[in-house]
């Protein structure tokens, strides 16, 4: 669109019509001369008026034109693209600028941060909006100015010296911190958003258009970029026990479209183990070291893969709590047989401790447990039971005959078939026996060598009967079956919740498990049914967040102090929650492992991990950004200098001369002769 | 010969004349050798005077008998008769009123006093030789008419006729050409003065009864410099001196094409000399008459 910098003068305009005026009115009054004959101009005339006539309006042409380019010259245009909306007293900004690890990507010599942030910098320059912003999107989105303002100085300063976060951007949070800090102000509005346009964060955003919002996307970013990242750390199970034998997984990403062979290093409680990887095209692949810790307390680990071109990404950190024992809370009645038997077992096991309380509220109210086995479960409170095992607590259920086929869907999370649950009772000439269904599953693999026996080398006088229409279609795998399909033993998927069906009698006149065979046994399955809870790390925070402990009376909160990997200080503040205080970082601090210090005695151990999400580089192409008016980096100093105007007023008198030379060519330019004699001899 | 005084025969022209009077037997050469007495030498019956052979003379005029008594080459030469005829054509029409000339008496000259000019010079060379010569004032028809005359009356008569002569009726030189082959009752030289402003075909079919019956045609085509050369003097309305019709052109434009129409009508008008064997010369009223003069003589 054109914008007249010099509005002043569009009368002259008007001139452009003067060779108009000239060509029609100067052929009224001709000067008047008596000539011989007219018979040799006549035939010139009638010969060439075809290619004169032409010529004359070409002419004509030429010179109007070349006065109404001089004329639009004197008004300076420039050119301005879009709508024309041009820096005004009334145009308001806000730039929602990326900074979510993703942007900390190298492109050549600069960071896609880096690129977005001038881009954005060199358009609010341009612009001169009346008022404007910046919102930073990462996970805490928040803006410069409390509201727009017009120190747009300021933000251009500020865009220049911030960095990308290791975080992910919450886009939605900071899209509707824009859009209302816009509907304060009257006139245009316009959000510019720069951003890598992350594929795997972007392929599902949609955001709300609002009709009075112009959106204008920046894409910092200049293509795809090949990553490797280590994506997950974890052990399993997550809280170990002393001498218990743990898998420290690691899982490595490979977000580009080559095979991959990567070493990944695994550093576990100072002790340092390396593996050679082959990481699929698109794909990760998994590795798991084994190890026993053989004492109590926090164990740092530490997952690095050989750095590449985007290091963020190339380590993970997690924190194991060894403990001494798990505490199992039973709920069952106080001298019960089965209380019985389960303390027994726990004083066999030296990594267990049993607590018996004789209901499940109670039971629940603990929350220190780490198993909550509820015997004759009566089908209550099982939307608690399988919160608790949300929270990562390893729930098992031992069915009552009193249980419904509705709380037992509840608590598997599936459709159970509606059946009757019932109790059933054999004589002991004709027991319930079982069967192994898995015999793969973990909880099997110490019976392998068969010197502990087996556990289904038993009988059993009672059980449940459960229903088993629609078994096949819950998350779950029948583990031992009765002889006759029964489950006895169920347990979750890994990829589901720990609760587990425990459909055998415990009551030790019940069955003819020995100890031998059963202390095992439960121990294996006590152990396994841990293993599936896949809950996050100890001490994890989420990038972005601040890094937080709220010390025991043990420890004096001011006397500690928040140190990172290298040994450096993190400066920390003292919040007062409660009745306590807490310890919280100043700023979020970065990718790493933390550690709170008590003098020289590290005391708590805390990670913070690069987010999963922004490991992948890859980057929607433009025409994928559905969002407003697309630009990219390349486009950048042409869209800029069109938002800012480019002034023609040069382009315009070029025009001029040109049309004055061509002028000048056309106008000397001969008429075609009449046609010669083809043996007209040359005259002497 | 007292020396006559005209506005076309000026004392200075017929002073300059003077040298012209010896060379003009190819263009007064009369059609019957020894009907009229010549000074020309030729072959003839009256003895003129004996002379010295000189390499290039006729080897047939030598005269053996002296030859044999002298043993020396004479030539016995005698005196030549000729008629002596000559017609003058010019052209009076309005065009030739153009004034673009140099300057006569006060005003701009124009391609007819420059026509009169010539044909005053040349009826004054004729009448001196006491050879015969007739002058015919034409536009599109003869406007008026002087039979072959040799006296100095005659003479002044065309001199006067000249002076009085101005520029009429459109040009239609066939037209006038046709009419006035009864007036030449013998064949002679032909003098046209004209700015040949016909169709160069419909000229020559007008003088090819004269080409047949032996006349030899002279073609002096006179043109003002403005005519030749269209002047630049951007959009005019030029207004036809014959016709009165008006045009309105842009000269700058038209000025190439203009010169190539007139190069190619001047080019038709050699050609169609070329080829029946007249002599056609281009002039224009800025250049010295005299060289038409020359010309002549040259032929």
């Amino acid at each position: 669109m054109l914008f007249f910098a010099n509005n002043a003068m569009l009368w002259f305009l008007a001139a452009a019509a003067v060779p108009l005026l000239v060509h029609l009115f100067a052929r009224t009054r001709p000067p008047s001369a008596p000539f011989s004959s007219l018979r040799f101009l006549r035939k010139v005339v009638s010969s060439t008026s075809r290619a004169r006539k032409p010529k004359d309006w070409l002419l004509l042409f030429l010179r109007t034109l070349a006065v109404l380019l001089f004329a639009l010259a004197v008004l300076q245009p420039l050119l301005i693209s879009g709508d024309g909306s041009r820096s005004t007293d009334s145009h308001h900004v806000v730039v929602l600028m990326d900074r979510s690890g993703s942007m900390a990507a190298s492109e050549g010599a600069r960071t896609r941060f880096r690129r977005g942030a001038d881009m954005g910098a060199e358009l609010l320059g341009s612009l001169r909006p009346a008022s404007a912003n910046v919102i930073w999107v990462d996970a805490m989105p928040d803006a410069v100015f409390p509201e727009l303002g017009p120190n747009i100085p300021f933000l251009v300063d500020a865009l220049k010296r911030t960095e990308p976060a290791a975080e992910s951007g919450k886009l939605r949070v900071a899209y509707d911190q824009a859009i209302s800090q816009l509907e304060a102000v009257e006139g245009t509005k316009e959000i510019i958003l720069i951003s890598d346009f992350q594929q795997s964060a972007w392929e599902d955003v949609d955001l709300p258009a609002v009709p009075s919002i112009k959106v204008t996307t920046l894409a910092a970013a200049n293509g795809d970029l090949d990553n490797l990242a280590v994506t997950a750390l974890q052990a399993v199970p997550s809280s170990p026990v002393i001498g218990q034998q743990v898998s420290i997984r690691c899982q490595v990403s490979n977000f580009s479209e080559a095979n991959r062979r990567v070493t990944l290093f695994a550093e576990i409680g100072g002790a340092r183990q390396s593996i050679s990887l082959d990481v699929p095209a698109e794909g990760s692949s998994e590795a798991a070291f084994p190890v026993r810790f053989d004492r109590e307390g926090q164990v740092a680990l530490a997952a690095t893969i050989d750095e590449d071109a985007f290091s963020f990404d190339d380590s993970r950190y997690a924190v194991v709590e060894v403990s001494r024992a798990l505490k199992m809370v039973l709920v069952a009645a106080k001298d019960s047989p089965d209380a019985e038997v389960i303390e027994r077992i726990a004083l066999a096991l030296p990594w267990l401790d049993c607590q018996v309380v004789p209901d499940l509220a109670s039971a629940l109210a603990d929350q220190s447990a780490d198993y909550l086995f509820v015997t004759n479960w009566t089908g209550k409170m099982a939307d608690e039971l399988r919160a608790r095992a949300t929270d990562g607590t390893a729930v098992i259920c031992q069915p009552g005959d009193k249980v419904s086929s509705s709380a037992l869907a509840t608590i598997v999370g599936g459709e159970w078939a509606e059946g009757e649950v019932y109790r059933e009772e054999q004589s002991p000439q004709s027991p319930f026996s079982v069967r192994v269904i898995a015999e793969d599953h973990p909880v099997f693999s110490l019976f392998a060598s068969g010197e502990f026996g087996s556990p289904a080398d038993a009988r059993f006088f009672q059980r449940v009967r459960l229903p088993t229409d629609g078994f096949e279609n819950l998350p779950y795998s029948a583990v031992l079956n009765y002889s006759d399909g029964i489950p006895a033993l169920m347990v979750a998927r890994a990829d589901v919740l720990p609760v587990q069906l425990w459909n055998l009698p415990i009551d030790a006149t019940q069955h003819t498990w020995n100890g031998e065979n059963f202390v095992p046994f439960f121990a294996e399955f006590l152990l396994n049914a841990r293993g599936a809870a896949l809950s996050s790390s100890e001490g994890e925070f989420a990038p972005g967040m601040r890094v937080a402990w709220e010390p025991d009376e043990r420890y004096q909160a001011e006397s500690l102090t928040l140190q990172n990997d290298k040994g450096e200080q993190v400066a920390v503040e003292l919040v007062a929650k409660g009745a306590s205080n807490e310890l919280v970082s100043v700023d979020s601090p970065g990718p790493g492992a933390y550690r709170w210090m008590s003098g020289e005695v590290a005391v708590n151990r805390a990670v913070v991990n690069f987010p999963g999400g922004e490991s992948d580089l890859r980057v929607l192409a433009t025409d994928e950004i559905t969002m407003g008016e697309a630009v990219t980096a390349r486009e950048i100093d042409t869209y800029t200098a069109l938002r800012e105007g480019v002034p023609l007023w040069m382009w315009l008198i070029a025009g001029v001369l040109l049309c004055l030379l061509i002028e000048s060519v056309v106008a000397r330019w001969a008429v075609a002769p009449i046609e010669k004699p083809s043996n007209t001899p040359r005259a002497a | 010969m007292n020396q006559p005084s005209s506005r076309y025969l000026t004392p200075e022209n017929v002073l300059r004349l003077a040298n012209y009077e010896l060379s003009v037997k190819t263009f007064v050469e009369g059609y019957l050798a020894g009907r009229h007495r010549s000074r020309q030498r030729g072959s003839s019956i009256e003895f003129h005077e004996y002379r010295q052979y000189t390499p290039g003379d006729d080897p047939s005029m030598v005269d053996w008998r002296v030859f044999a008594r002298t043993d020396r080459h004479y030539l016995k030469t005698f005196e030549q008769e000729t008629n002596l005829e000559c017609h003058l054509f010019v052209d009076s029409s309005a065009s030739m009123g153009y004034p673009d000339g140099g300057m006569i008496d006060g005003g701009k000259l124009s391609k007819l006093d420059y026509a009169s000019f010539v044909a005053a010079c040349l009826a004054w060379i004729v009448t001196v030789r006491n050879d015969r010569v007739s002058l015919h004032l034409f536009d599109d028809q003869v406007r008026k008419s002087f039979p072959p005359g040799t006296t100095r009356r005659h003479l002044h008569a065309m001199l006067d006729a000249l002076e009085t002569n101005q520029p009429g009726r459109p040009t239609s030189l066939p037209e006038a050409l046709k009419k006035a082959q009864p007036l030449l009752k013998r064949r002679g030289t032909l003098v046209l003065l004209s700015d040949f402003y016909d169709d160069p075909e419909e000229l020559f079919r007008a003088l090819n009864p004269y080409l047949h019956r032996g006349f030899k045609i002279h073609l002096f085509h006179v043109l003002a410099p403005g005519e030749a050369e269209l002047e630049d003097r951007g959009l005019t309305r030029f207004v036809d001196m014959e016709t009165d019709d008006q045009l309105i052109v842009h000269t700058g434009t038209l000025r190439e094409a203009y010169r190539q129409q007139l190069q190619d009508h001047t080019r038709a008008l050699r050609r169609l000399s070329n080829s029946r064997g007249v002599d056609y010369a281009m002039t224009t009223t800025a250049e010295p008459f005299f060289h038409l003069l020359d010309r002549m003589v040259k032929n």
